[in-house]
């Protein structure tokens, strides 16, 4: 449980730079925001994951 | 060419089926000899559904990569479509994956761009409705990754939830009329509204329909 709310809020921080790599224009700032955004994402999988995603391949919707 | 295009889009699509085919019968148990006649029945409707759209959004203009991509979407459709399963994390996390590493081939830097925020946005939005609204469920977040790497960009994954919300609307008004046969208004309401239908299928005809809805409106 604890473990999905580090994985929400990470999440709702990933909004931040997702917002500035589609709006900002080719360069260093849209790779930057980019790569934070990914890797953002990936600590939100692996948050995510043991509880939640993995989970509900076993388990119907 | 169409003729080149219309054949990759049949061959991809019995291939993307072939795929559903073992994954169903080797990971989920699922083999043709063990369903019943309904079942039997239901996965013949998805053969045949499944390899008309490939061959249409194929004469919809996709590209090669765009048509490999709707094929590896077309697998968890279909799995989940039989199952409400989704086919290996190794398939759904890589076709996202795929994605990304086919525009940055093709496209450079601002192609790469559109697809990561595109599968990053879809990947948000689902996580904070499962976290917050319980709208659907935890593995619908892979499925959304999936999604938005298949529409490739914001502006396409917005065109995508409108087709999926018009195939969602038309649903919802069958399975009313059809239980309102049998109840009264209110009832037949809140029993539409306690459905769930599997999410990988309804996407796959949203983004089906979206794209041939564009095509036939460019015309």
């Amino acid at each position: 449980m604890n473990q999905n709310r580090i994985g929400v809020a990470i999440t709702l921080l990933m909004f931040v730079p997702l917002a500035v790599a589609a709006v900002a224009p080719a360069g260093w700032i849209m790779l930057l925001s980019l790569a934070l955004t990914l890797v953002l994402q990936l600590a939100a999988i692996v948050c995510f994951y043991p509880q939640s995603i993995a989970k509900d391949d076993s388990k119907p919707h | 060419m169409a003729e080149i295009h219309w054949f990759s889009g049949l061959a991809l699509g019995v291939l993307a089926n072939g795929i559903a085919e073992v994954i169903l019968a080797c990971d989920l148990h699922q083999p043709w000899r063990r369903l019943n006649i309904l079942a039997q029945r239901r996965r013949v409707v998805r053969w045949v559904v499944c390899v008309l759209g490939h061959v249409g959004f194929a004469m919809s203009g996709a590209s090669l990569t765009q048509l490999i991509l709707f094929a590896l979407f077309s697998i968890s459709a279909a799995t989940d479509f039989e199952t409400t399963l989704l086919p290996p994390d190794a398939l759904m996390f890589g076709s996202v994956i795929f994605a990304m590493a086919m525009a940055a081939f093709t496209g450079g830097w601002p192609a790469l761009r559109d697809v990561a925020v595109a599968q990053a946005f879809c990947f948000a939005v689902v996580t904070l409705g499962v976290a917050f609204l319980n709208l659907c469920d935890s593995g619908d977040i892979k499925l959304a990754m999936q999604f938005g790497a298949l529409c490739g960009s914001l502006g396409a994954v917005a065109a995508g939830a409108f087709g999926v919300w018009l195939v969602a609307i038309l649903l919802v008004s069958m399975a009313l009329l059809r239980a309102m046969l049998a109840m009264p208004f209110k009832e037949a309401l809140q029993s539409v509204m306690r459905r769930r239908p599997p999410q990988g299928p309804l996407l796959w005809c949203g983004f089906l329909l979206a794209t041939l809805l564009a095509k036939v409106m460019m015309r």
